[in-house]
């Protein structure tokens, strides 16, 4: 589904991707740990297609297409969606406006048939109700003055209505208390199928234990130094991040 | 000599004896006050020298009313009463006005009753150079009375149709007096039908007499040759209540001057505005707020969206004397530009002497924001379609619980730009 290789990536010319390999298969969930700096942000913006970096050298290929060229509105109609470790706020602009928008925009691009206003209500209150949520999230201003557990469930239910292919979730657990953290993590189990996958970004351990990956990669000085099964996420919560470095000087 | 001032002398109309007399006044201090030039704090950033040279013509329009009538387009999407007026005479007017409010021309009034001298001589003068320019050149005016206890459902919309003949300039007056008790809904709406660097200069004069709750929508919606100078001040009685919109779409110069003066105890005001710039088009909003009782409330946001090269002006003075407390006053005006050329100048002006206030105000210029705009995006919203949401978001606080619009196309007409 994703398979980066050799990536190098700038931000204002200092290289922080240095030669990134990654391969993520439908179904799989694959958890990106790693030390502050490391370019585990990074990472996460390049494959969504954020302005600010340039790629150098390597590739980054979704369904056998190269996504590097594209647009974000065209990664993400393609089936790529990222949670944000801070969803912006946008005030004045409905949450089920935005979404709407958002959806049918997808629709477009694959030749479907747009969701009547009616229809796509309807569609969305599905949703709310299968994510435990409350209805009053559909007609609020997107993220304004949501407290730091609203927005992170928020992007949880802007995912479940897009259902995208590939989703990434960029630091999800940052700023939850543990409520919300098994709230967000319910959400993202209720979507986890066979055609979907996740990047789980996270600093910690503490979310692997409700989110269970099938594989767990540390990033270090922009490229992947270790990759192995969920067990590595915990040896990492035991001896930290310097037993890697330590050993990679070796 | 400039043709502005050549040409006030000229004009005359048979008017009766109380206005002539405004005239007289305005003629003397037209002689006595310089042109304004921008080098005047108060003038400052708008190009308003361009007028001095421009040779206008009083308005001579031939064209049937029927027909003027027939070219304007609504905005406004609700019922309302209607009246509309070519240089500040009735040309057609809305019958079931008739049992709801009173009307008249003051071409018809031979004297004016105490109650509206007491509209017209409290004038809290903003600019006296365009007042005096209006009263000399008045050809006719509307004089509107809401009666004591009225509740009026359907908006009070005042139309006024700018002249489509080339340069000329017309002078409308209003002077519109809300009785005790009374709740009423007013769009006062400028509505030019063609380019023909024209001007208008109006003055509006409102009083709200006490325990009275007005809304008032102010829109000039002209083309971007055009000029408008407006001016609206409110005088307020005790717990008279106003809720103000200004929308300012289009001209060369639009320039409007509002006051408000809250007199009495539990006097209060919401004002809201908003202007769209493209092109070389200019907007220049200068709000003043008096509170000249204790126990006065207001509050103010102004939103501007720049495009092109245009300009957008705002100055928001509020005076709380010294011996006056128990005062709450706010005001927020945010612009935002979408083209590098595109300018905005923002100045509050607080001068507040009194300790015993609650104030707080805050002045903002930006472009939009690449977050907020890469979150849309990667939600699969298109460039274009998520600059559009953005901005429909930065507007959407003035305009959803004030003006009831047809839809949001004027935004992108306004500020010539695409979406939907």
């Amino acid at each position: 589904m994703l398979s980066i290789k050799n990536l190098h990536a700038n931000v204002a010319n200092n290289e922080i991707l240095k030669g990134l390999n990654l391969e993520i298969n439908a179904g799989e969930v694959h958890a990106i740990m790693g030390p502050n700096g490391s370019g585990k942000s990074t990472l996460s913006h390049i494959i969504a297609g954020k302005s600010g970096y340039t790629v150098t050298k390597g590739t980054a290929n979704f369904n056998g297409e190269s996504i590097l060229d594209l647009s974000p509105e065209e990664r993400a109609n393609s089936g790529i969606f990222l949670a944000f470790q801070y969803p912006v706020e946008i005030p004045g602009v409905n949450n089920i406006y935005m979404l709407r928008e958002a959806l049918n925009s997808k629709k477009r691009s694959s030749g479907e048939k747009e969701l009547s206003a009616a229809e796509f209500l309807k569609f969305v209150k599905q949703k709310v109700k299968t994510l435990g949520l409350k209805n009053s999230l559909l007609n609020r201003p997107v993220n304004d003055g949501f407290s730091g557990g609203e927005k992170k469930r928020n992007e949880i239910f802007q995912m479940s209505v897009l259902e995208p292919s590939l989703a990434i979730l960029d630091e999800t657990d940052s700023g939850l208390d543990i409520d919300a953290l098994k709230i967000v993590s319910d959400g993202v189990n209720l979507l986890r199928k066979d055609d979907r996958a996740f990047i789980i970004v996270t600093h910690y351990q503490r979310l692997l234990d409700y989110i269970v990956p099938d594989f767990v990669h540390v990033l270090h000085d922009g490229k992947i130094v270790k990759s192995g099964d969920k067990n590595l996420a915990k040896e990492l919560e035991v001896k930290g991040y310097d037993w890697l470095k330590s050993e990679r000087k070796d | 000599m400039p043709c502005l001032i050549e040409h006030a002398k000229k004009t005359s109309a048979s008017l009766p004896n109380w206005i002539q007399s405004e005239q007289q006044l305005a003629e003397k201090r037209i002689k006595s006050i310089p042109f304004p030039n921008s080098k005047q704090e108060y003038w400052k950033y708008l190009p308003i020298e361009k007028l001095r040279e421009i040779n206008f013509n009083s308005v001579k329009d031939t064209i049937s009313p029927d027909l003027l009538v027939s070219r304007y387009q609504s905005l406004i999407k609700n019922k309302s009463h209607k009246i509309f007026l070519s240089n500040g005479k009735i040309i057609k007017i809305d019958e079931s006005l008739n049992s709801i409010v009173k009307t008249y021309q003051f071409s018809d009034c031979d004297e004016l009753s105490e109650k509206f001298i007491s509209a017209l001589k409290k004038p809290r003068l903003l600019d006296p150079f365009f007042y005096s320019l209006n009263s000399r050149m008045l050809v006719d005016g509307l004089l509107l009375e809401v009666p004591e206890g009225s509740s009026i459902d359907h908006p009070i919309h005042i139309i006024n149709l700018g002249s489509s003949n080339t340069a000329s300039i017309s002078s409308p007056r209003l002077i519109i007096r809300v009785a005790p008790n009374s709740k009423v809904k007013l769009i006062e709406e400028f509505f030019d039908l063609n380019s023909s660097d024209s001007l208008t200069n109006t003055v509006t004069q409102i009083k709200i007499e006490d325990n009275s709750n007005v809304n008032h929508d102010r829109i000039v919606n002209i083309n971007p040759d055009n000029y408008h100078f407006g001016q609206i001040t409110f005088d307020l009685c005790e717990n008279a209540h106003l809720h103000s919109n200004s929308l300012a779409l289009g001209g060369k110069i639009t320039r409007v001057d509002l006051s408000v003066d809250l007199n009495k105890k539990g006097s209060e005001c919401d004002l809201k505005g908003l202007y769209l710039c493209k092109g070389e088009t200019i907007a220049d909003h200068h709000t003043a707020i008096f509170h000249n009782s204790e126990h006065t409330k207001s509050s103010e946001l102004y939103r501007g969206i720049i495009n092109d090269k245009g300009l957008g002006v705002f100055n928001g003075k509020v005076v709380v004397s010294e011996s006056i407390s128990q005062i709450s006053a706010t005001q927020h005006n945010n612009n935002l530009l979408l083209s590098e050329l595109a300018s905005a100048n923002t100045k509050p002006e607080l001068q507040i002497y009194s300790d015993d206030v609650r104030c707080a105000h805050g002045a903002t210029v930006g472009q939009l924001d690449s977050e907020s705009l890469f979150y849309l995006r990667s939600r699969g919203i298109a460039e274009q379609q998520a600059q559009m949401l953005l901005i429909k978001g930065f507007i959407e606080e003035i305009l959803s619980k004030n003006y009831q619009l047809t839809d949001n196309e004027f935004v992108t007409t306004s500020l010539g730009i695409k979406g939907n």
